[in-house]
């Protein structure tokens, strides 16, 4: 899959990287603020897009909320949380997001996670 | 009384008492003036003859006169009290009732939370006082609310950065150590990979350990609230189970869940888990391996639910029994050495259990396993439509 990676720090967002290529063989474009992300999102065509909840410019609620609204709106939309932003997350389900991992999340299981709602989203649509 | 009636009340008694005094006045000064009594002695006394009988119409004319006089005066005096009365009723409820009652109003108000409703024009007299009291005291308790509050905001604040600055590098950590473990990058020697399975599981500890201070904090300050929903007892149970199947056969410990009636608790679906896991994660940690973890449901009919998690384990004595729902106390003795956890678990169990104005408790004696269990108020079957408590 073409995985769009919106995460700000750094470090997570290497690491998610790494764990999505190596273990998921899959291709992920990172960004690291939510303006980049949305541009992104309504440029290129990818097959996921995974959002962290808080980032610089534009929280991932919002980022969610305009690529919902944009021409690539039918692009499935995954958070990455951290456990405080329950709220958010739920938010987040009603904006159009298919499903969040919490953070701190295991690189050996985090494409197994990713798959799992994929394939329950796939069978929701058709 | 409202503004209307009181003004109708003191217009009421204006017009009286004018009325009164001038007509009052009016009256008695013709009767004063009409010269037809004084004209009618005079003329009588005018005519010679009989003198005593002069004397005696004389006489007759001054009384009634007299006592005309006097029931104008009369008259005049009821008018002026019943006006009086008006202008006394007017006073009392205009200065004092009307007063007494605003007060009452402005504190019902502020004991609702309305702390702003004060007195704009206080009066000038023994009321006025009161009421610029009132106003101080209630410019001191807005003040001191917004110092709490900052101060609440603050903590809050800091709640949530402490969050995120703790778990974004305990999430870079266990990403970095879990890609390197699974191999990702080539085959580790046994050595170094048993270095990383340490670096690994400590991780963990430290993840799981920042999580029980945050929450702990958090349900301290109130900064927890409940999202509250009726929810499948059964699915949040076997979710449980499903996510401590790691640690259950680490330590190779079944969790067997006793049947029972479908049921759906009024509750936090992730808080109530939360409940279970430390529940459960005791007793996978305190049980022999030989014997089942159990979980059971007991509905009391028309009172609330029960549920149970019971081991097998040592169980234990009454004095470690006090201490085991306080923070960051462990039942300890000699020959239960101190395990490895922080003592928060529980304390986060019984707080968590009486957000939801649930119970919990734990019935155990020493080498006879120990029973956990944790009450809910509101439940209901799912194949009753009506709720069974409230
Ligand atoms: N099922 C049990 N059997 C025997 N002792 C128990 C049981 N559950 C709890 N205890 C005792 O109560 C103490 C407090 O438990 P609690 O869950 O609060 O903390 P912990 O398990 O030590 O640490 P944490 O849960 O924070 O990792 C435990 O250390 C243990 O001594
Ligand atoms: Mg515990």
């Amino acid at each position: 899959m073409k995985i769009l990676l919106a995460e700000d720090d750094e470090s997570i967002s290497k690491i998610t990287k790494m764990t999505l290529e190596l273990i998921g063989k899959h291709k992920v474009t990172a960004v690291f603020d939510g303006e980049h992300a949305c541009k992104l999102a309504n440029e290129k065509d990818f097959d996921l897009i995974l959002l962290d909840g808080m980032m610089p410019k534009m929280n991932g609620l919002d980022v969610c909320r305009a690529v919902k609204a944009g021409p690539k709106g039918s692009v499935p939309v995954i958070f990455l949380s951290a456990k405080s932003q329950e709220s958010d997350i739920r938010e987040a389900l009603r904006v159009g997001a298919i499903g969040y991992i919490q953070k701190p999340f295991e690189p050996a299981t985090v494409c197994q996670q990713i798959e799992k709602i994929m394939k329950e989203y796939g069978e929701k649509v058709a | 009384m409202k503004p209307i009636q009181l003004k109708i009340t003191f217009i009421i008694a204006t017009v009286l008492l004018l009325v009164f005094i001038f007509g009052g006045l009016v009256t008695y000064s013709i009767a004063d003036i009409s010269k037809y009594n004084t004209s009618k002695i005079e003329t009588l006394s005018k005519t010679p003859g009989d003198l005593s009988e002069v004397y005696i119409k004389n006489w007759q004319n001054q009384i009634k006169y007299k006592e005309k006089k006097i029931w104008i005066f009369a008259g005049l005096l009821l008018m002026t009290i019943i006006s009086g009365l008006f202008f006394l009723r007017h006073y009392l409820i205009s200065r004092i009732f009307a007063p007494l009652f605003e007060m009452t109003v402005k504190m019902l108000d502020f004991l609702n939370g309305k702390f702003s409703y004060t007195f704009e024009t206080p009066t000038q007299d023994e009321m006025g006082q009161l009421q610029t009291t009132f106003n101080s005291m209630a410019q001191e308790v807005l003040r001191n609310m917004e110092e709490l509050k900052a101060l609440d905001e603050a903590k809050s604040d800091f709640l949530n950065i402490a969050s995120h600055e703790l778990r974004t590098p305990m999430t870079s950590i266990k990403g970095s150590l879990g890609l390197i473990t699974a191999g990702a990058l080539g085959k580790l020697n046994d050595e170094v990979m048993s270095l990383m399975k340490i670096a690994e599981s400590e991780t963990d500890r430290l993840i799981r350990l920042t999580n029980d201070i945050l929450d702990m904090a958090k349900i301290e300050a109130r900064k927890m609230p409940l999202k509250q929903g009726w929810c499948n007892l059964e699915d949040i149970l076997n979710k449980t189970i499903e996510g401590l199947l790691g640690f259950s056969t680490a330590s190779n410990v079944k969790i067997k869940l006793h049947e029972f009636r479908p049921i759906s608790v009024f509750a936090d679906p992730d808080r109530f888990q939360q409940i279970l896991t430390n529940l459960l994660s005791n007793a996978i940690k305190f049980s022999p391996t030989s014997k089942p973890v159990e979980v059971i449901v007991v509905a009391q009919q028309s009172k609330q639910i029960v549920i149970q998690v019971r081991d097998h384990g040592k169980g234990m004595s009454p004095e470690q029994k006090s201490v085991l729902f306080q923070k960051f106390r462990q039942a300890t003795s000699a020959d239960n050495p101190l395990v490895k956890g922080t003592g928060l678990g529980l304390a986060i169990a019984k707080a968590l259990v009486e957000e939801h104005h649930g119970e919990i408790g734990v019935d155990s004696k020493p080498n006879e396993g120990s029973t956990f269990f944790f009450t809910l108020p509101q439940w209901k079957y799912n194949d009753l439509a009506e709720m069974k408590a409230s």
